[in-house]
């Protein structure tokens, strides 16, 4: 315990240098210019400090470590807004490869990750209103030459991946198919989301998906989703923590150095008491987080683990837009402008609080997963 | 010439609410931002032609002399018909305060130039580094011959991109003793050299506010308005009933509207948690109708607002703000998504009133330093 928490430091300080090194914030404008989610230089440097491999087993190149050293990168590149989408993909794709059926493939796939060679997007998502994977309307059928996919994805992020992991439905089931960005008969169109990243819809007309490309069978899908989902939505609690973190940071050097009525804002006490309030929702986004992670890396039952999921990013998300709503107010007009930190760390928690359910989908599915007992002790 | 004046509120109501019906551009109601001159200027040249820009000035002045009871029945019913605002600064602040304080001259020179939009007018009060101490103030007017000599920047100034002049508040006497002392109105040409006006991107991505530079700029003498080193008390006096209309409850309204597209769309009627939200800001704003109507009826027996009126603005702002979040949480992952999508049949911009709300509590005296207003002036708490 001891040992790890000395490693979770080192780690947590490697990632803070690593953003340091790195214009990140300049860089998330000039992507939003030039229509691009994130750049590939940036995402190989990931790959050579290996945080990308950090869940993917050492057979397929990686540190086969736990939830909890990813979210710590999670919070890091949160804090230090990289514009990369570690957590879409060494976070989200990556554990719903891990826990597919096919190890051949998931194999290969979690060394491309691993690698950086190449990046995949889970595309699960069909009704932007229905935060759960379990409904794909989009099927797979046998055709002529095999098994293909028709429907339709959305909000599939990030949408320059070379491949995306595909949900789709049979009479036995949820499957999940790799279809590669080229494959013949999909269209990808793509958008920016308010945050500058960019997501794609998927059109598959009857898109071929040979026997080796099944990464999860009908039997499986649905779980393997469900647990990369649970993992994605703690890590998007930890990335929203090390946004609001540092929006915290920017409030109370603001507050510190800018001066009216011959003071500093930080010398009125009202002031002083609202970036107090702002710190407190912090602590808890932290603890609601601890307590996912611990979970998520000690407890295989996907119900428990959802439960815990839930618990986090419901905090996160409504935690992190009260701290960012509040950044603002607290800069003045100066926090209104797009050239002014705050917003750009804004734009990215509205993203991800909207990502994978929000707030009030969370809270409701927290309260759907309680043990009766424990409601019928509260009444 | 019709007397507006004379109709009953209901036939003048009703008057008005016809000819926006027939004349307003169904294309431009309820901007999902603020819009540029270009975009509204063939609704407001149409007004001016008939003689509407200016609705509350007296007739001698080229206005329409509206009584206040019919000025709030005017703007309710813009409101009402979702007519986007012009760069509406001249005939706000600069006319009132030419027809208050200004030479004969200056009144000649600018008034009609307002009434027809060959001038727009921009505020320039803010700077770097004097925002809710707006008295700290630094660009400095030094007095050369016939002219006055600026230096200073202003910033957050709406619209100076589409204006042609710039009302400003400039330190004329620095030695005064209090900050508020030494501070003089001037009007300023925006053509002339030493003007660079930079647009600034907000939060939303629109370039509706900018900086200006002054650099050397020479304003003629005659542009002083009232006495030098009065700007401050004039500026305080000019603030009249204009306040109202920072604590009307159109733009919660809107938002609500809003919400309850997008809860048709989404079925969340049959919600109960979203019911009790909903509920919840259904009163909030019916209560903000409620009292605005109270501070309204003021208005029209033509008596000043007072301090208290700053609690309008605060709760005002603070409802639409909390409906604005409620659109968002409504939304599902769609709320990541800018600009208008559908729902359904339905089209919703989920995000641009989440970030409208943003300012409205830091503009017009921001909410915090309301807050400090009502606990001095209407709670008198001692300091
Ligand atoms: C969209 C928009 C349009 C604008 N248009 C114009 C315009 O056309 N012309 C113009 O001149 N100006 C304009 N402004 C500027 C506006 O008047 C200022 O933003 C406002 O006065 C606040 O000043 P500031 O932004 O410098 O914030 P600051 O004064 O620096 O305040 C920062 C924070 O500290 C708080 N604070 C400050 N002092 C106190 C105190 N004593 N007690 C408690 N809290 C305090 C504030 O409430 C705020 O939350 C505009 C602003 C916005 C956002």
């Amino acid at each position: 315990m001891e040992d790890r928490q000395d490693e979770h430091r080192m780690l947590a300080d490697s990632v803070r240098d690593f953003v340091r090194a790195d214009a990140t914030l300049s860089r998330v404008r000039a992507l939003r210019e030039t229509h691009q989610s994130f750049s590939r230089e940036a995402w190989s440097r990931l790959a050579d400090v290996g945080w990308l491999g950090i869940r993917v087993p050492e057979a397929a190149g990686g540190l086969d470590l736990g939830v909890a050293e990813l979210a710590i990168v999670a919070e890091g590149l949160g804090r230090g807004r990289l514009p990369e989408p570690f957590v879409e993909v060494a976070g989200f794709a990556a554990a719903v490869i891990r826990s597919g059926d096919n190890d051949v493939l998931a194999r290969d796939l979690l060394a491309d990750i691993a690698s950086g060679r190449r990046l995949y997007a889970v595309a699960w998502q069909e009704d932007s209103q229905d935060a759960s994977p379990a409904r794909p309307l989009c099927t797979v059928q046998p055709g002529g030459a095999g098994p293909v996919l028709t429907g339709r994805k959305i909000l599939v992020t990030p949408a320059e991946a070379d491949a995306y992991i595909v949900s789709a439905a049979s009479a036995d089931g949820i499957a999940l198919y790799r279809v590669a960005a080229d494959a013949p008969g999909l269209d990808v169109s793509a958008q920016a989301l308010v945050d500058g990243s960019r997501v794609a819809e998927l059109r598959l007309h009857g898109v071929p998906v040979p026997d080796g490309d099944r990464l999860a069978s009908p039997g499986r899908g649905l779980e393997a989703l469900e647990h990369g989902v649970a993992e994605a939505q703690v890590l998007a609690s930890a990335e929203m923590l090390g946004l609001s973190e540092q929006l915290l940071a920017l409030t109370n050097d603001y507050l510190a150095t800018r001066r009216q009525f011959d003071r500093p804002l930080s010398a009125f006490q009202v002031l002083r008491h609202r970036a107090v309030n702002l710190y407190i929702q912090v602590e808890l986004m932290r603890a609601a987080l601890r307590q996912a992670v611990r979970v998520l890396d000690g407890d295989d039952d996907l119900a428990v683990r959802q439960q815990a999921a839930s618990r986090a990013k419901a905090r996160a998300g409504s935690a992190a837009m009260a701290v960012a709503r509040e950044a603002v107010q607290l800069h003045g007009a100066i926090g209104y402008t797009e050239e002014a930190d705050v917003g750009v760390h804004l734009h990215r928690i509205v993203a991800l609080s909207a990502w994978l359910g929000n707030a009030a989908w969370h809270r409701r599915r927290y309260a759907a997963l309680l043990p009766r007992e424990s409601l019928e002790a509260v009444s | 010439m019709t007397d507006w004046n004379a109709m009953s509120d209901e036939a003048f109501r009703q008057a008005v609410r016809a000819d926006l019906e027939a004349n307003y551009p169904e294309h431009l109601r309820y901007p999902s931002r603020r819009l540029r001159w270009q975009e509204v200027r063939e609704w407001y040249l149409d007004r001016a032609a008939r003689g509407w820009t200016a609705p509350g000035w007296p007739q001698a002045f080229g206005g329409v002399g509206l009584t206040p009871a019919k000025q709030l029945i005017y703007i309710e019913e813009q409101e009402r018909r979702g007519v986007a605002r012009g760069p509406d600064q001249g005939v706000v602040m600069v006319g009132p305060l030419l027809i208050r304080y200004g030479t004969e001259a200056q009144q000649q020179a600018f008034l009609p130039r307002i009434l027809s939009w060959e001038h727009i007018w921009c505020q320039g009060y803010s700077e770097p580094n004097a925002g809710s101490d707006l008295a700290s103030l630094r660009t400095r007017a030094v007095a050369d011959g016939d002219v006055y000599i600026v230096n200073g920047q202003k910033t957050w100034t709406t619209l100076a991109q589409d204006a042609t002049h710039m009302f400003l508040l400039a330190r004329t006497d620095p030695a005064a003793e209090r900050k508020q002392e030494g501070i003089s109105f001037l009007l300023v040409d925006l053509r002339t050299e030493g003007v660079h006006i930079r647009p600034i991107r907000n939060i939303a991505g629109h370039e509706e506010f900018c900086e200006v530079f002054l650099e050397d700029v020479r304003v003629p003498r005659e542009n002083l308005v009232g006495s030098p080193n009065e700007g401050w008390s004039m500026a305080k006096a000019l603030l009249g009933f204009e306040r109202l209309f920072l604590g009307s409850p159109k733009l919660a309204r809107q938002a609500l509207g809003r919400l309850h597209r997008l809860a048709a769309a989404r079925e969340l009627y049959r919600d109960p948690g979203f019911m009790d939200q909903l509920a919840r800001l259904e009163l909030d704003v019916a209560d903000l109708g409620e009292a605005y109507e109270g501070f309204a009826e003021q208005v029209r027996a033509g008596q000043p607002l007072g301090a208290d009126v700053s609690w309008l603005k605060i709760w005002a702002t603070e409802t639409f703000d909390r409906i604005a979040a409620l659109i968002v949480a409504s939304a599902g992952s769609a709320a990541a998504i800018p600009g208008p999508q559908s729902f359904g049949d339905r089209s919703v911009d989920v995000l641009n009133l989440y970030f409208d709300a943003m300012p409205a509590t830091i503009y017009g005296g921001s909410n915090e330093i309301q807050r400090n207003i009502l606990a001095k002036q209407v709670l008198r708490l001692p300091e």
